[in-house]
């Protein structure tokens, strides 16, 4: 069967009707369906689209087995774009190959474990794609394995590895880095340390809903409501790094059913569920 | 006067890593267990001064840092510790007082026996 892909394709700027088209595609899978992803009509399109994509597309829990192919975009940027991305390595591709317009450049990394050096990779890649050389970005590479730790953190059974793909566009044309990080994980509302602060928080009365929960743990307010030890430093100073520090320059996180545009302190319920977590973040050279 | 022993955390790793071993390599815990530790024990026994030069690297994670400094704190005492530990970060002057808080945080739960 064929499946349309949203003519907004993009998680961080339209992530209800991508998270939709997603549980659309699993949904057919599911059911033992091949499908081919129509392209053609996506107007607008953004590396963290691309890079959720792809990890979905290694996710046998996604895919169930099935095959998966897709034709390309009309626009000719969007289709250097898939290109560059490495999108076609995992799609079969149907019609006419397109070519890389070297617009932009990504660079993909997946693995189990927390690698800092593969951390610094991709650091170094996408400033020195913008700058002309590796830049220390300190921001970057302390959010890259933080991002890489919480996927440990926030796994269901810390016994099962659970897989992390971290991808960076670095865009010549607009000089921004963007850094898109998803892990296969329960998520964080439903991993085993979330859903027991949940439950201290009911005990003390307090009734927030998860967009609310998620903002506490960005400001890293939950030691405070609960009294309670809790360790998690690192994504209170990703906020740091973004508002305060300045050394980031835009950071959205979306899991289970929460999105959060953090600069725009935008914290809202999600129709569509999101397995796992995504956090994108971006960086412009100084 | 004092001796003073100086650790550059750059010669452990360029790139430091998680909390944990177990978690990949270049952790906070091995930092602690195999230079943070040694280290201190030995100005401990000479009655001098312990430096970390945290500049060179590429960054810090934050359960790192917690690892390595709470982490030492928890082992040996805050007070400890920090009568005998100076910071240098010039690269990210913010992580002294980040790493002083971790220590005396950490003290703050489990002091020495």
């Amino acid at each position: 069967m064929t499946l349309r892909v949203p003519e907004h394709f993009s998680l961080v700027e339209h992530p209800e009707e991508t998270l939709l088209f997603l549980a659309e595609l699993s949904a057919h899978t599911a059911q033992n369906r091949n499908v081919i992803l129509d392209l053609r009509g996506v107007l607008v399109l953004t590396p963290d689209a691309i890079a959720v994509l792809v990890a979905r597309l290694k996710d046998r829990q996604f895919t169930h087995g099935m095959g998966i192919s897709g034709n390309e975009p009309d626009d000719p940027g969007l289709r250097a774009l898939f290109v560059d991305s490495g999108f076609y390595e995992f799609v079969t591709r149907t019609g006419t190959p397109g070519t890389s317009a070297g617009a932009g450049k990504i660079k993909r990394k997946r693995s189990n474990v927390v690698e800092s050096r593969s951390a610094k990779a991709l650091k170094d890649f996408a400033s020195n794609s913008l700058s002309g050389s590796p830049q220390k970005w300190f921001a970057v590479q302390r959010t890259l394995v933080e991002c890489m730790s919480n996927t440990k953190a926030h796994a269901g059974d810390p016994s099962v590895a659970t897989p992390w793909w971290a991808c960076v566009y670095a865009d010549p044309a607009r000089r921004v880095a963007q850094f898109s990080f998803v892990d296969t994980g329960v998520g964080i509302f439903k991993s085993v340390k979330v859903r027991g602060l949940q439950g201290v928080l009911r005990a003390l009365g307090i009734t927030d809903n998860s967009p609310q929960i998620l903002r506490r743990l960005v400001y890293g307010q939950i030691e405070s409501s609960t009294g309670k030890r809790y360790r998690g430093k690192g994504i209170p100073e990703m906020r740091i790094d973004l508002l305060d520090r300045k050394e980031l320059d835009r950071l959205v996180i979306i899991s289970n059913n929460v999105y959060a545009d953090v600069g725009a302190d935008k914290f809202v319920e999600l129709q569509t569920e999101f397995r796992g977590t995504f956090v994108y973040f971006e960086k412009r050279p100084s | 006067m004092r001796t003073v022993t100086v650790v550059n955390a750059r010669d452990f790793s360029d790139t430091p890593g998680p909390r944990h071993i177990s978690e990949g390599e270049f952790s906070g815990e091995k930092f602690r267990k195999e230079v943070l530790l040694p280290a201190f024990r030995k100005v401990e026994a000479e009655d001098g001064e312990l430096h970390v030069d945290l500049d060179g690297t590429e960054g810090y994670a934050t359960s790192f840092l917690e690892e390595a400094f709470g982490g030492l704190a928890r082992e040996v005492g805050s007070a400890e510790l920090l009568a005998r530990l100076t910071i240098k970060s010039d690269d990210e002057p913010y992580l002294r007082e980040q790493v002083k808080g971790y220590i005396v945080e950490a003290g703050g739960r489990r002091n020495r026996q």
